[in-house]
C-alpha cells in the first residue's frame, strides 16, 4: 500500500504547498522512509532533467532573424504554390479523361456530319467520269 | 535578462512587454530583441520536445513566425511568455506529429553519468553533461505527450504552476495531478532504462 502523501512530494519540492501544508508535508516526510526515498529520488530525477537542459541552453543556437523568417514564409508559399499546382494539374487531368469517355450529343454529331458532307459531295463529284460529268453538263 | 531601462528596473516580464509592444507598432527591432531573448530557451525546450536535432530550427523558427503573424491579437491577459511557450508548444505537437513516420529516437540504456546522477553522484555526472542530455531527450520521447509537455515546462524550463495551467489552459488542480502522473511515468521510464544491458 502506498503513502497517499506521495502524490504531494513533487507539489513540496516544487515549492507550490501552501505554508500549512509544505510544514505538515515535511513533518509527515521525516517519520515516513517511503517518502523520503520518494523524495530523494524526485531531487535526483530533477537534478538529471536540469543538467540536460543546462547542457543544451549552452548549445550554440543563432538567434533567429527576420532573414530566416522571410526564407520560411517564401518556402511556405512555394509549398503552398507546388500543392495547388498538383491539385489544378490532378483536376485538369480527370476533366480530360471524361471528357474523352463522354458519348458526344446528338447535336454535336449533326454539326461533326455536317461539316463533313460537302468534301463527301466533292469527292463523289470527282469520282464520276469526266465524259459523264459532261454529259450531265456537270462539266462544260 | 533583467537590466536598467532609463535607470528603472524593470521585471523580465515588463521588458518582454514592452518590446511586444513597439513591435506591435511596426519596430522591427524590438520584435528581433525579442527572439534573441527568447532563442535560446526556446531551441532546447524544442530539442526536448520534439526528440529530433534536425527539426529544432524549424519549430522555432515557426513559432516566431507564428508570433509575428499573429502579434496584433496578444491583448497581454498573460504574460507574453506564457503567450510564445504556448505557441512553441503547439508547433513542436505538429512537427511530433508530421515527423513521427521517420522518427528514430529510441532509448536504449541510460548513459553511466545518467545512472551516476539517479544514484545520487552529481559530480560524476556533470563531466558528461552531454550524454545526460541525449538520454533525457530519449527517454522523454517515451512519455505520453501531455506527460512529456508538462515535464518540459516544470523540469526544464521552471515554470509556476500558474503559469503552465495557462500555457496548457488547465485547471490549477489539473496540473498539480497531470504533473505527479508525468513524474511517475518518467520514473518507471527512467527505471527500465537503467535497469537494461
Amino acid at each position: 500500500m502506498e503513502c497517499p502523501q506521495r502524490e504531494r512530494l513533487g507539489t513540496l519540492l516544487d515549492g507550490e504547498l501552501a505554508a500549512a501544508d509544505r510544514a505538515a508535508c515535511e513533518e509527515h516526510v521525516l517519520g515516513c522512509v517511503e517518502c523520503t526515498l520518494e523524495l530523494e529520488y524526485l531531487k535526483q530525477m530533477s537534478l538529471l532533467l536540469s543538467v540536460a537542459m543546462q547542457a543544451t541552453r549552452r548549445a550554440h543556437h543563432p538567434p533567429v532573424t527576420f532573414t530566416d523568417l522571410k526564407q520560411r514564409k517564401l518556402l511556405r508559399w512555394s509549398k503552398g504554390l507546388a500543392l495547388a499546382a498538383s491539385f489544378l494539374f490532378a483536376v485538369s487531368g480527370f476533366l480530360l479523361l471524361a471528357e474523352g469517355g463522354r458519348a458526344p450529343s446528338s447535336a454535336d454529331v449533326a454539326w461533326e456530319q455536317a461539316a463533313v458532307l460537302p468534301q463527301v459531295a466533292m469527292v463523289q463529284m470527282e469520282s464520276v467520269d469526266p465524259v459523264a460529268q459532261k454529259l450531265l453538263g456537270m462539266r462544260p | 535578462m533583467a537590466s536598467a531601462d532609463h535607470g528603472e528596473q524593470l521585471s523580465d516580464a515588463d521588458q518582454d512587454l514592452k518590446l511586444l509592444r513597439r513591435a506591435q507598432q511596426g519596430d522591427d527591432a524590438a520584435f528581433e530583441e525579442l527572439m534573441t531573448r527568447y532563442s535560446h530557451l526556446f531551441h532546447a525546450l524544442a530539442f526536448f520536445l520534439v526528440g529530433q536535432a534536425a527539426d529544432v530550427e524549424d519549430v522555432v523558427q515557426d513559432t516566431f513566425l507564428a508570433v509575428y503573424e499573429s502579434m496584433g491579437s496578444f491583448q497581454a491577459r498573460s504574460s507574453v511568455k506564457t503567450w510564445l511557450s504556448a505557441i512553441l508548444l503547439r508547433r513542436a505537437a505538429l512537427c511530433h506529429r508530421s515527423r513521427r513516420a521517420r522518427r528514430s529516437a529510441q532509448c536504449g540504456r541510460l548513459s553511466e553519468a545518467s545512472r551516476a546522477l539517479l544514484n545520487g553522484n552529481a559530480a560524476a555526472s556533470l563531466t558528461a553533461a552531454c550524454d545526460v542530455q541525449m538520454d533525457v531527450m530519449a527517454v522523454l520521447q517515451t512519455l505520453q505527450p501531455e506527460h512529456r509537455e508538462i515535464v518540459v515546462l516544470r523540469e526544464l524550463d521552471g515554470m509556476s504552476y500558474q503559469q503552465i495551467a495557462e500555457v496548457l489552459n488547465l485547471p490549477a488542480g489539473t496540473v498539480e495531478s497531470r504533473l505527479f502522473r508525468a513524474r511517475q511515468e518518467l520514473k518507471l521510464r527512467l527505471k527500465a532504462y537503467g535497469e537494461q544491458g
